[in-house]
């Protein structure tokens, strides 16, 4: 199995904030989806993997290389959209993409002119002149063109009306069919990771939580609701959090189809969604 | 390299029309003023750099464009080495456009010919140079805010020297005679033709201050965070 | 080709899709040599993960249902004549299964059942 990324043991501290051993790697060829609550440290972390933000230990690999020590190469491989526009607002998307063109061996103007036509993006109009969705697609254009193998995307349906998510994830779907491509996809957003994910990764408070396949979460938990007392009676085996209501206990465990033949009558399971797991993941009282 | 200068042009076109604007008038002035043309000389090479490293550092930081900067295929040293180039290269435009400006709108022929002597030109550049290099790492480091830090560090340097070299009791002291060299110099480099051994000291100590503050100057960028 | 997923299903969805493929073979909606979706295609037609499409081709592959040829993709299998017929009429024995036990449950007669299941016969020809 080829790695798109992989990160060992990343640290970084801030005030108030610590990245703490995060470790997790991304197959080449596939969706990574991260998610967390806001502050968890998606942000960091991808800044960190294009070197925006110095690490105080660990280490990163992009394609096998070092982030750093091959921080130019790495990086004419990697398109980027990020949550912020950091283009100069005043100037016309063509002057932008001119500047840009340059510094990417791969570029392809024909492509990128197909592109920018294809997302209706009028490349004499001013960047301050585009909508948030456009913004963002602006962005998704310049890293496409110049066929980028990683594409990392912080938060890139935050702020986007539900038409314009659907055509954005269109696309990733549309880009994903081409087998060298990889994607990480930061978002708080969790239903849109449910349609084009492959992988999840859940950070909370900057430490990795767990790294699965959509497949295996969506498949394996589960939410179990059962009367106040069920813990005490029994080990639920694969109990990751629970919460308890004014009438019962929540259970979310990873292994649903053994909970379930232990489970008492009078107990309901149902299937946990990602948005699910990430309100008990970070809410939930801990268990082993 | 080329492409990183390019790309500051383009980033800062706008900022190309305004410096041309203010040559004109600044040329405009001194004609207008009398101002006297050591005074115009010096201004100048103080501004020009100034000028410079504001405008562009004050845009990027307005368009958080330090993002998209250091998410291209490059890497920080490189950054800093376009940045520097690119402000000489806006520096060394800007003086020219404003002597083309002069030359072909204005009726002051002596005064033009006093700014084209190489003495002048070769005060210009280094003055201009120091100051540039002592800019850099303060902006490089604080942003736009770098640019204010520098200038009220350069005059609370200034005035601190001053003040030990008045306070030092009468007896000849160092401080003070360091100072009267430096002046003393100055005052020479201005009223003589230098010997060409004192321009090369000169030239090389120019260059190693540059050459100091330019690799300080990527050793900080390279510990920023965005 | 019709694929349907239902999320509420306690299947899980890469047996969905599985299930559903080798139906339709068994049936002879698909007929032996054509061409099946690539994992990729089906993955962003369903907006499912490709990793769950890849495990349902694995599936069906290990099955003996589909053919992967390489750099050309998967196809429907050469089906033994005898071990399809066999398939099909498993598939009829376990629906009868469960109507015998369901008739059973209800208290249902095996010549009452004999009778139902004679007319609904008449009934489709």
């Amino acid at each position: 199995m080829e790695y798109a990324v992989e990160i060992e043991n990343l640290r970084k501290e801030f005030k108030g904030f610590t990245l703490k051993d995060v470790s997790f790697r991304i197959p080449k060829g596939y969706v990574m989806g991260l998610i967390g609550p806001n502050g968890a440290g998606k942000t960091t972390l991808i800044k960190m993997i294009m070197n925006l933000i110095r690490k105080n230990s660990g280490r990163i690999f992009v394609f096998g290389k070092d982030h750093i020590q091959h921080e130019a190469e790495i990086k004419s491989q990697i398109g980027f959209v990020y949550d912020v526009p950091c283009f100069y607002e005043d100037l016309k998307l063509k002057k932008l993409a001119s500047a840009i063109a340059p510094f990417y061996p791969k570029w392809n103007q024909e492509l990128f002119l197909k592109l920018m036509n294809e997302f209706e993006l009028p490349l004499g109009k001013k960047f301050k002149k585009l909508s948030h969705g456009m913004k963002m697609k602006f962005s998704l254009c310049l890293a496409l063109s110049h066929d980028a193998d990683l594409i990392l995307m912080d938060e890139p349906t935050s702020g986007l009306d539900p038409v314009f998510r659907q055509e954005l994830l269109a696309q990733l779907s549309q880009i994903m069919l081409d087998e060298e491509k990889t994607v990480l996809f930061s978002t708080h957003i969790t239903s849109d990771l449910e349609r084009i994910a492959d992988y999840i990764t859940f950070i909370n408070n900057g430490e990795i939580l767990f790294s699965s396949t959509l497949d295996d979460i969506l498949g394996k938990w589960g939410i179990i609701k059962a009367g106040k007392d069920l813990l005490e009676k029994k080990d639920i085996p694969g109990i990751m959090r629970s919460q308890k209501t004014e009438y019962g206990i929540e259970i979310l465990t990873s292994n649903i189809k053994k909970a379930q033949t232990i489970l008492p009558p009078d107990s309901i399971t149902e299937k946990a969604s990602l948005e699910d797991i990430m309100y008990f993941m970070s809410k939930g009282d801990k268990h082993a | 390299m080329l492409k990183h200068i390019r790309r500051e042009l383009i980033f800062n076109q706008t900022q190309l029309y305004i410096f041309a604007g203010y040559m004109i008038v600044f040329w405009i002035w001194i004609d207008w003023q009398d101002i006297p043309f050591r005074m115009s000389l010096l201004f100048l090479s103080f501004v020009l750099p100034l000028f410079c490293a504001a405008s562009i550092q004050a845009r990027e930081e307005k368009f958080k464009a330090w993002t998209l900067n250091c998410s291209l295929p490059t890497n920080r040293k490189t950054l800093v080495l376009a940045r520097l180039i690119t402000s000489w290269s806006l520096i060394f435009a800007a003086f020219v456009f404003g002597l083309l400006f002069s030359a072909l709108f204005q009726e002051n022929p002596a005064f033009l010919s006093q700014f084209l002597e190489p003495k002048s030109i070769l005060i210009f550049l280094l003055l201009s140079s120091l100051f540039l290099a002592f800019l850099l790492p303060f902006v490089i480091r604080f942003g736009i805010s770098g640019v204010i830090i520098g200038l009220v560090a350069l005059q609370v340097l200034g005035v601190i020297t001053l003040l030990l070299a008045q306070t030092s009791s009468n007896k000849d002291n160092i401080l003070r005679s360091f100072l009267h060299s430096i002046i003393n110099t100055v005052k020479f480099f201005l009223d003589h033709d230098p010997t060409p051994g004192f321009l090369l000291l000169l030239f090389f100590s120019a260059a190693a201050v540059n050459i100091f503050t330019f690799k300080f100057s990527q050793f900080l960028f390279a510990r920023r965070d965005f | 080709m019709k694929i349907i997923i239902s999320n509420a299903s306690q299947k899980p969805i890469y047996f969905q899709i599985a299930e559903q493929i080798k139906n339709q073979i068994i049936s002879g909606e698909l007929k032996e040599g054509e061409p099946l979706p690539s994992i990729r295609k089906l993955a962003q037609e369903l907006q499912i993960s490709v990793i769950t499409t890849k495990r349902a081709y694995e599936e069906l592959e290990k099955e003996g249902f589909i053919d992967t040829v390489g750099g050309k993709g998967c196809f429907v299998a050469m089906q033994n004549k005898e071990l399809l017929r066999e398939k099909k009429m498993r598939m009829v024995e376990d629906t009868l299964s469960q109507a015998v036990s369901d008739a059973k449950l209800l208290g249902v007669r095996l010549d009452e059942l004999k009778k139902m299941l004679t007319l609904l016969y008449k009934e489709e020809e």
